[in-house]
């Protein structure tokens, strides 16, 4: 089966400012994608270039293993991080509307458009005007007129901002029901946690490169274990291995060494006859990652 | 259907919808024709409280003057009955005078003893013509004419042929008279009339054009200030979209004006007695043709050129003086307006009709006014098609680029590079 999205060496300039440099990446079918960067990095540009709104200067970009062809989009489903509604629109009419911009016939767009909108929870507020609805309504609207249509790639530009903690669940769920069903899905946010928490790969790119890029869990290992976490009532005198350390309540924290073994932590502890109540040894976050690898680029 | 014609088609019906159904819309739509009838049951009433005043000043003596007495003292009309299968005796209204032949009514006509002589053609039941000479024309003699043959052939018969006749209006040929009795087919209503419809939809075009063209600009650019653009970007091509916009507008705004130009039609003449009948006026439908092309494709140009200042601004605010840019030149033909009454072929006339945003207006008034070779209505009409499709390729291209100037006041430097750089 062919990728949903292959981006390969897009680049943009505008003016004298090379806004993305040969930035490449794949997304498979029921993968989802976490599109991570600081402000002005380049991911909208890379986003509009893959929805063909604005075109590379060199590279290209594959739907669906072809061109971005105007069929081609109408598979896709996306909520830009710039988004609204027409505010003085009765809201079912505006969703009723993208879903027939997007291929669906009128029937089907108003079946879809009263099931999306039961499922995030705006089915009694349907015939209300876009511009009565709170902030977080119309983001939940927004996010389901991009899913009306059943897409096959969906992409989501800070989905959950402004959102409150609920509503941000029912989205999460929404996006893992996605793609049970088959979706391929970008997402793109400035948290890293939840970026850790919904996707598989990341790219992450700043001053419009790819830093990082590959499955989260193997960019964590290939870092190496730093981070060690203890839990007991004191620490002893000496540690083997331990470059800095940290005590965060009740809770010590140690960055080793490169090349440290973290059992060597365990054994002092142990040795110096302190109860260990809980023993931990982390991947770094990505977070840390994405500090790390942008303050590294930005030095450079 | 290609998903470009889909999508062009789905705009539109949105778009149109949201256009007609408004109360906006159809207040304004009917207004004109509910004014019109407004004054038209107003009007008998009026005059009847005038009439009233008349007679409770005294005017016994003149108010007891009947009907009949007042159409005898009336210069008579002429009347020559050649149509032997209707049966009509005129000799019972005062108000004409018989005659059994045209020379003789003809000789009247010419001696100032009647003004107008009409001739009732022996093919009338088939045809309704009826010859019209005058010295001087009254459209109440022609209202008295159709009257009476519309009674009498109704009186007559249920036939659906007959009855039909009776509803027509009769088809005049017209011919002044002169003192020394020459006879002249006459064309100045037809010039009247080219000139009120040539005027009328100038007039018409700019009126539509400030009303749905900034409607139009409103939309385009309301969707950058919701930031509904770049979802429609991925849903239809830009095109698609700008042309749906550009026809579902334009379809509204002709719908209500061809309301209100109905109502005019329709309503008016029933109290203004200084008009002519509809059945009356002798409409070119060539000129008519012709001038609905020049307004639809002025439509187009100018509605485009909304557009795409539209999607060049970043909010309505911004965008709604600039459309000064568009209807100034529109209506530029209006100053030059004594030069298209008396040189229809001046060079300036001929530059106007041939620059693309000038040129509806100045055709129209140059089609009001005389006659234009058909080479050169050709060339204008062809250069303004041309135009408006590039303008509206523009606008989408605009549309598109605009994404790249959220946030930043419009100037043409940043157009030009959202342009550049959109792709």
């Amino acid at each position: 089966m062919a990728s949903a999205l292959t981006v390969d060496g897009v680049s943009k300039t505008f003016g004298r400012t090379t806004v993305v440099d040969g930035v490449s990446f794949t997304l498979e079918p029921q993968e989802i994608l976490g599109l991570v960067g600081p402000n002005g990095a380049g991911k909208t540009t890379t986003i509009r270039m893959a929805l063909d709104i604005i075109h590379p200067d060199a590279g290209s970009v594959a739907l669906f293993g072809s061109g971005p062809t105007r069929r081609a989009l109408q598979r896709v489903g996306y909520l830009p991080e710039e988004r609204g509604l027409y505010q003085k629109a009765v809201l079912t009419d505006v969703l009723r509307y993208l879903g027939r911009l997007k291929g669906l016939s009128a029937k089907d767009a108003q079946a879809r458009t009263d099931a999306m909108l039961q499922r995030v929870g705006l089915y009694e507020h349907r015939a209300k005007k876009v511009q009565a609805l709170s902030r977080g309504m119309n983001q939940l609207a927004q996010f389901a007129s991009a899913l009306l249509h059943l897409p096959d790639l969906v992409i989501l530009d800070e989905p959950f901002s402004g959102l409150d903690p609920i509503n941000v669940q029912v989205m999460k769920d929404i996006i893992h029901e996605q793609q049970q069903r088959g979706a391929a899905i970008i997402f793109s946010s400035h948290n890293m946690e939840d970026v850790e928490e919904m996707c598989e790969r990341v790219v992450l790119v700043s001053g419009g490169n790819v830093l990082l890029y590959g499955a989260l869990d193997e960019l964590k290992r290939a870092r190496g274990i730093q981070n060690i976490r203890v839990t007991a009532p004191q620490q002893p005198a000496a540690m083997p291995g331990v470059s800095d350390a940290t005590i965060e309540n009740g809770r010590f924290e140690y960055l080793l060494t490169e090349g440290s073994d973290p059992n060597a932590v365990l054994r002092a502890f142990l040795d110096s006859g302190i109860p260990v109540e809980r023993f931990e040894v982390a991947l770094p976050s990505l977070r840390d990652m994405f500090i790390e690898e942008v303050s590294r680029a930005r030095s450079a | 259907m290609p998903a470009a014609l889909d999508g062009t088609r789905i705009v539109f019906a949105h778009e149109f919808r949201k256009q007609i159904g408004g109360k906006g819309f159809l207040i304004a739509t009917l207004a004109i024709p509910v004014i019109l009838v407004l004054i038209w049951i107003a009007i008998p009433v009026i005059r009847g409280v005038l009439e009233d005043d008349v007679a409770d000043a005294g005017s016994a003596a003149s108010a007891a003057t009947t009907d009949a007495d007042q159409a005898a003292r009336r210069v008579p009309i002429g009347i020559v009955m050649q149509a032997r299968d209707i049966a009509v005796d005129f000799s019972r209204f005062p108000e004409f005078r018989v005659y059994s032949e045209t020379t003789a009514g003809l000789d009247d006509l010419t001696s100032g003893e009647i003004n107008e002589l009409f001739v009732i053609q022996p093919d009338y039941l088939a045809t309704g013509s009826v010859e019209y000479y005058f010295t001087e024309e009254a459209s109440e003699s022609r209202q008295r004419l159709r009257l009476i043959l519309r009674g009498a052939l109704l009186g007559e018969t249920q036939s659906p042929e007959l009855r039909q006749r009776a509803l027509a209006f009769p088809q005049l040929q017209r011919f002044t008279v002169a003192e020394d009795g020459e006879i002249a087919a006459d064309s100045g209503a037809a010039v009247a009339v080219s000139f009120i419809v040539g005027q009328g939809f100038a007039i018409a075009l700019i009126f539509t054009l400030i009303a749905y063209g900034t409607i139009l600009l409103q939309t385009v650019s309301e969707e950058k200030e919701n930031r509904m653009v770049e979802v429609l970007l991925t849903s239809a091509a830009p095109l698609a979209i700008m042309t749906g916009k550009v026809l579902a507008l334009g379809l509204a705004g002709l719908i209500q004006m061809s309301v209100w130009i109905a109502a005019v039609i329709l309503i008016v003449p029933r109290f203004a007695g200084v008009l002519p009948d509809i059945g009356d006026i002798p409409i070119d439908a060539g000129l008519l043709l012709l001038v609905l092309a020049f307004f639809l494709a002025g439509y187009a140009i100018a509605a485009a050129l909304m557009a795409g200042i539209g999607a060049a601004t970043t909010s309505v605010t911004e965008a709604g003086p600039l459309t000064a840019l568009v209807i100034i030149p529109l209506a530029a033909p209006f100053y030059a307006m004594p030069l298209f009454l008396t040189s229809t072929d001046h060079w300036l006339t001929r530059l106007l009709s041939l620059l693309p945003i000038t040129a509806a207006t100045s055709m129209m008034l140059r089609l009001a006014t005389g006659r234009v070779a058909p080479g050169e209505i050709a060339l204008s009409l062809g250069l303004m098609i041309v135009t408006a499709a590039l303008l509206l390729w523009l606008a989408s291209r605009i549309f598109r680029a605009g994404l790249l100037l959220y946030g930043q006041r419009m100037s043409l430097r940043a157009a030009w590079t959202a342009l550049r750089y959109g792709g």
